[in-house]
């Protein structure tokens, strides 16, 4: 399996995780400039954008660990542009990590804030 | 949702007060402090945020704005730190932005939510009393300092989560009993003593006379003679320091953060600056105006 499939599949266990615990997922692998956002997801009035890293092992440190500033920025862009998109100016937004290693799979609910990223 | 919350700042070793206003709305979630903070107050968005934490409440999600008014005045020290959180959980509905009404928030947290003493408080409490507030939430470690202040109610708070349940009127913080500067007066007593100094009649004379007449003395001698430790006992012979004296000179002390465990300053304070200290460590001053040697020996030796 290569690298992006083995990711891909990652997201899709993301999804089927958020699903089963009440959210709707509104868009997958939503571009917008330089940025990109895994998962956005809605549930009640909350808007989550959703980041997924899925590590095969702690080899390299913690998956959510390479969430770093830098891809914090991205996100944080990518949402700002999408929210403008969607009238979402208004909504409840959350950043969230979702971190997938065999057999584990953790939910960071606000994980990060964009606070200093712009 | 918007609450706010009374605080106060210092300029020199005056308080004024500041209105802490935190916003809380929808949308990007950020976390922004305005209102001229220096470096110690931007960094109290990570205190806030561990000490809500670990108190057992929830961080809100959402664009928090905190805004300290006035905003041409610089604020720092970490002071606000309680005022923010407690503003926060107002917002969050789990605190009635009414029962902060009237009351003067002062405090640091620490990251597990314990409250940390703060610089200065005893000018901050007096402005607020002047400014006419029902009570002043102070850091319990600071109380010591402020035994003596009458005419307006003194919380000591030790923990955010104690704090919270103040104002949620689960439980009542007892406020501060007074004690009257001349019971301090009482109870104090004196490390040196003139009874410590052997001989030296003549100096011992002419010390007694310098603190009756308020004049200056200049003692020469040999190392080991006992100059310093004549003047040391200068403090023991002067007389007693007025409460306004006591207060005043106590003021300088909690500023410079110097003031002794025992709380208010009832004994003349001693200062013997090495003789090669700099200019501003006599004088003071400074951007963030700090009192020197020169106002730490106020109304002492």
């Amino acid at each position: 399996m290569n690298r992006r499939a083995y990711g891909n599949a990652g997201e899709d266990a993301a999804c089927a995780y958020l699903i089963q615990r009440g959210w709707t997922i509104l868009e997958r692998n939503v571009r917008r400039g330089r940025g990109e956002i895994d998962i956005v997801a809605r549930k009640k009035d909350t808007v989550a954008f959703v980041e997924v890293k899925r590590r095969s092992g702690l080899g390299y440190g913690r998956p959510a660990e390479a969430v770093d500033r830098e891809k914090q920025t991205r996100i944080a862009h990518a949402a700002a542009l999408y929210m403008q998109e969607n009238d979402l100016s208004e909504a409840k937004i959350r950043f969230d990590v979702i971190e997938i290693l065999p057999g584990e799979i953790q939910h960071i609910e606000c994980a990060f804030d964009a606070t200093d990223l712009f | 949702m918007l609450a706010s919350i009374t605080s106060c700042g210092l300029s020199g070793i005056d308080g004024f007060t500041v209105t802490a206003e935190v916003n809380l709305a929808n949308g990007m979630p950020m976390f922004e402090i305005v209102g001229l903070p220096d470096a110690s107050v931007k960094e109290s968005r990570e205190r806030v945020r561990a000490a809500l934490k670990n108190s057992g409440f929830s961080f809100p999600a959402g664009r928090i704005t905190v805004n300290l008014a006035p905003a041409d005045l610089k604020k720092e020290g970490p002071a606000y730190d309680l005022p923010i959180a407690l503003g926060l959980l107002a917002c969050n509905g789990a605190i009635d932005p009414e029962a902060l009404r009237g009351v003067c928030v002062l405090g640091e947290l620490s990251l597990d939510g314990s409250v940390r003493p703060i610089r200065g408080v005893l000018p901050m409490v007096i402005h607020a009393r002047q400014s006419g507030v029902q009570a002043v939430m102070v850091p319990e470690a600071n109380l010591l300092e402020l035994r003596c202040i009458e005419g307006v109610r003194i919380l000591g708070a030790d923990s955010l989560l104690q704090a919270a349940r103040h104002f949620r009127g689960e439980e009542e913080i007892a406020p501060l009993e007074t004690v009257p500067y001349e019971q301090l007066l009482r109870e104090r007593n004196f490390s040196v003593d003139f009874c410590h100094v052997k001989g030296q009649r003549s100096a011992k004379r002419a010390l007694e006379i310098a603190a009756a007449g308020g004049h200056n003395v200049l003692m020469i001698g040999p190392p080991g003679s006992g100059k310093t430790l004549m003047a040391r006992c200068m403090p023991t012979i002067l007389p007693d320091m007025r409460f306004d004296e006591a207060l005043e000179t106590t003021r300088i002390h909690s500023v410079a953060g110097t003031v002794p465990p025992t709380g208010l300053l009832t004994e003349r304070p001693f200062r013997s600056p090495h003789h090669t200290a700099s200019h501003a460590s006599l004088v003071g001053g400074g951007a963030n105006a700090l009192p020197g040697e020169i106002s730490k020996a106020h109304n002492g030796v």
